[in-house]
């Protein structure tokens, strides 16, 4: 896709991100109209309506935006570094390392929000890490590193499921943080996360170039300047902060950080300098979307967002992996 | 300009190459030729610091290579690689990023970044793909849009990793001659060369590797007549000339010759007339 087009394309999700917003918070068990909406925000509206807005949907709808965007943001960069498409947060164990570390938390600390989502990116950070580790000193195939993943990822649900039994208090939590969802957004972990996913993102933004670079290989990314290992190496560290920072917002969360990529490459290309924002606002449009969907759908109840993210990156993981090894029959015949 | 001491280097499970200690030939085209598994691509990976070093060392213009910044020593040398990724994005994107090294603030590629990118995909003659994914095209194409991003660097020392993979024989025989062309713009090439005629006919210099270890060192000449290259290679070399002057090189397997023709007789390479 040309610039211009790229360009375009990134303008009109943004416009169509903001109209779903309005719709986003205008829409659930009790219905806001947007002039309700407008009046609320100006003071002069039903105390019911500014309630709800300030401290419900608001919140909840920033809460979508950051955590789709920076799971989206995440998966690209993973995908990137390790030149797996088929990487993605949730299926290579870091979402799982996130997990693990914000159950840690809430056991060991059950009143310390502000530091679960700098718990919740060292554990991602310590399974990207194993993971990487793994990748470059077998050089493993994209296959066995997902498949590696697989096993890290159950070990480590495994280990976080450990923790519950043994603090039983964590329990009640356990199964609405398992599946992903936004019904029960904490302010106090809110707060701290957003402004880490937002600076982390920015700061993946300014380096799209290297990021870039590092698609074409080490040793090509190396003989044009690039210092590949530590540019690696900072690039996960990125990619952890925005999955764990994420997942202490909405648990885990599946699938957005393989599903946005993916088809952000398909519409803007590779060019990171689109793509990336161009994923990051698609991250945010899918969160938004089945977030709204789940919890107006089936209104007065609700669907935790991380079963319907689920229904829809399942299928588009199998059918990456049977394009994959299709092409690659092809190429042997 | 760069200059290998004693250099024994491999990638992390012993030596590859051992005790080689050689220097580049400023302006001139330089082949490092040698059987299949003697270390061409190791001593080339070398030169840029992509082995791990046991013993000696590698220098740039005198300084170990391990001092030098990254963004510096790749506005030095430039590198086409022997295996790639294949990259999606447009061959105009990729080989923008040859300019990555003189990338400054503010983090902008500039119109001059993007003219040197134009005037090189023309002179490798790819500049009607330069929308194409770099994924998309042929062996041949990938290796020019390659090459073109080495280019692109604008480095003094060039090194090729076998530039003729890929290529058919006449877009062999155009690349050879690219990069005669680009000597005489007063760059270094240092080329690992598979195809012996071409090393022959084309370089000023070669670097003969035998089981990691340097054989010889010398114009492509001198090695031509010491023999060595049947030595090392096992074959007979034929010289052939044509009525004006101009030499050819032709081979035949040394088992052959013997069974053919009886004990070959060792030493300087037989010279032929081409009938025309």
């Amino acid at each position: 896709m040309s610039r211009k087009y790229a360009a375009k394309g990134i303008f009109l999700l943004l416009l169509v991100n903001l109209l779903l917003c309005i719709f986003y918070v205008s829409a659930g068990a009790v219905n806001i109209s947007p002039a309700d909406m407008f009046h609320a925000f100006l003071g002069d509206g039903k105390a019911e309506y500014q309630n709800i807005l300030v401290h419900v949907r608001l919140p909840r709808m920033a809460a979508c935006v950051l955590t789709g965007s920076g799971l989206a943001v995440s998966g690209a960069v993973i995908q990137n570094v390790l030149q797996n498409p088929l990487a993605g947060p949730n299926i290579i164990g870091v979402n799982a390392g996130a997990g693990l570390a914000v159950v840690l938390c809430s056991a060991l600390f059950p009143y310390c929000y502000a530091v679960v989502p700098f718990a919740a990116f060292a554990g991602a950070f310590g399974a990207m890490l194993f993971i990487y580790a793994l990748a470059r000193k077998t050089g493993a195939s994209r296959m066995t590193l997902i498949m590696a993943g697989v096993c890290v990822n159950s070990l480590l649900n495994a280990m976080a499921d450990a923790v519950h039994i043994l603090w039983d208090d964590t329990l009640t939590s356990a199964y609405g943080f398992r599946l992903g969802g936004f019904s029960s957004v904490n302010g106090k972990v809110l707060l701290p996360a957003g402004i880490l996913i937002l600076l982390v993102t920015a700061a993946v933004f300014l380096l799209e170039k290297e990021l870039e670079v590092l698609t074409l290989g080490e040793t090509v990314a190396s003989s044009v300047g690039l210092h590949t290992t530590f540019f690696q190496f900072l690039f996960l560290l990125l990619a952890a902060a925005l999955a764990g920072a994420s997942v202490s917002i909405a648990g885990l969360l599946g699938f957005v950080g393989l599903l946005a990529p993916h088809i952000s490459r398909r519409i803007v290309g590779e060019e990171c300098r689109f793509m990336l924002p161009f994923c990051a606002l698609f991250g945010a449009f899918l969160v938004l979307l089945c977030d709204l969907l789940a919890r107006t759908v089936w209104a007065p109840y609700e669907m935790p967002t991380g079963i319907l993210l689920s229904f829809l990156g399942a299928p588009f993981f199998l059918h990456l992996l049977l394009g994959r090894s299709r092409r690659r029959r092809k190429k042997h015949d | 300009m760069i200059r290998c001491e004693n250099l024994s280097a491999g990638y992390g499970e012993g030596a590859v190459i051992h005790d080689i200690s050689w220097e580049a030939a400023e302006g001139r085209l330089t082949a490092i030729v040698g059987p299949n598994g003697s270390g061409k691509s190791t001593l080339l990976k070398s030169v840029i610091g992509q082995t791990s070093v046991e013993r000696g060392g590698v220098y740039l213009e005198g300084k170990p290579l391990k001092q030098w910044r990254h963004k510096e020593m790749a506005k030095q040398i430039a590198y086409l690689p022997q295996s790639r990724n294949d990259a999606s994005l447009s061959v105009f994107r990729m080989v923008l990023h040859g300019r990555f090294p003189y990338l400054a603030f503010p983090r902008r590629y500039t119109q001059k970044d993007e003219e040197t990118v134009i005037r090189e995909l023309k002179r490798m003659g790819i500049s009607e793909l330069r929308e194409k994914p770099v994924s998309e095209l042929s062996g041949g194409e990938k290796q020019r849009a390659y090459l073109a991003m080495a280019l692109v660097q604008g480095a003094p020392v060039l090194l090729l990793d076998e530039p003729t993979t890929y290529l058919d024989l006449s877009a062999q025989m155009e690349l050879m001659e690219l990069l005669r062309q680009l000597v005489a713009e007063g760059k270094t090439v240092v080329a690992v060369l598979h195809d012996l005629n071409h090393a022959l006919q084309y370089a000023d210099e070669m670097v003969l590797l035998e089981n990691g270890g340097l054989k010889q060192c010398g114009t492509s000449k001198e090695i031509l007549q010491s023999g060595v290259l049947e030595d090392v290679f096992r074959v007979r070399i034929h010289i052939l000339q044509d009525q004006y002057g101009k030499e050819y090189y032709g081979f035949s397997s040394e088992k052959r010759m013997r069974n053919e023709t009886g004990p070959a007789a060792s030493g300087h390479p037989k010279r032929l007339q081409i009938r025309s």
